[in-house]
């Protein structure tokens, strides 16, 4: 098996723009309720990884 | 800051009857773009009611001007204007629109607009062609990128169409 990290994922379909289509038809097989509370999950994730972040760089000063 | 709930941050402003369009990144998301956005961005009718509506609405949600240490909270007189309010809430970040583009309003966006349903309750969201639209015509990176997003929604929504 290839280790060359640099060759994008088969398994993901990216259009010309770069868009990751499967994750765009994963968004639409949801529900509009799901997509948003789903959005709230991933903002909470991004948001801890924010906060852990800047406690590390704080710890290191 | 606790964690964002942005559905409930909607639910509360739907439940206080609120004349609002959903626009910007959570329309491209309730649309089925996959992106992450900060902030709910509203389009809000500028009616004396709705302004009293949505002042009640604020109140619910502890809402208070963001980067101002002094906690100011909103008054009617700032819900008037065709200007923006940059909010923080208890269940998240808000921006209150009175425009969008260079002086698009409410009343104008009704037709581009459908009610979603959500989680029990439904709101009105600004269609993905005319986010589009709007989202080509500003030149911040981070729009043109949704513009992508939001392109690709529109076309794989065209491809399941034709299957």
């Amino acid at each position: 098996m290839s280790d060359d990290r640099t060759q994008p994922n088969a398994a993901v379909d990216y259009d010309e723009n770069g868009v990751d289509r499967t994750l765009v038809r994963a968004m639409l097989a949801l529900t509009p309720a799901e997509r948003v509370r789903r959005h709230d999950q991933l903002l909470a994730d991004v948001q801890k990884l924010a906060a852990a972040g800047k406690a590390a760089r704080d710890g290191r000063r | 800051m606790a964690d964002a709930r942005l559905i409930d941050l909607l639910r509360v402003l739907r439940a206080h009857e609120v004349d609002f369009i959903v626009v910007g990144g959570m329309a491209a998301v309730i649309g089925g773009a996959p992106i992450v956005t900060q902030d709910v961005d509203v389009l809000r009718a500028n009616t004396p009611e709705n302004v009293e509506r949505l002042l009640a609405a604020l109140d619910e949600l502890d809402a208070v001007f963001r980067g101002d240490d002094r906690r100011l909270r909103p008054v009617a007189s700032h819900l008037t204007g065709p200007g923006y309010l940059l909010l923080a809430t208890k269940l998240g970040v808000l921006d209150l629109l009175g425009s969008v583009e260079d002086a698009t309003r409410y009343e104008d966006l009704l037709a581009d607009s459908s009610w979603i349903e959500l989680d029990g309750f439904s709101v009105r969201v600004l269609s993905l062609p005319r986010l589009l639209e709007i989202k080509r015509k500003l030149k911040r990176p981070k729009d043109q990128l949704m513009a992508l997003q939001i392109e690709a929604v529109i076309d794989e929504q065209r491809r399941q169409r034709e299957r």
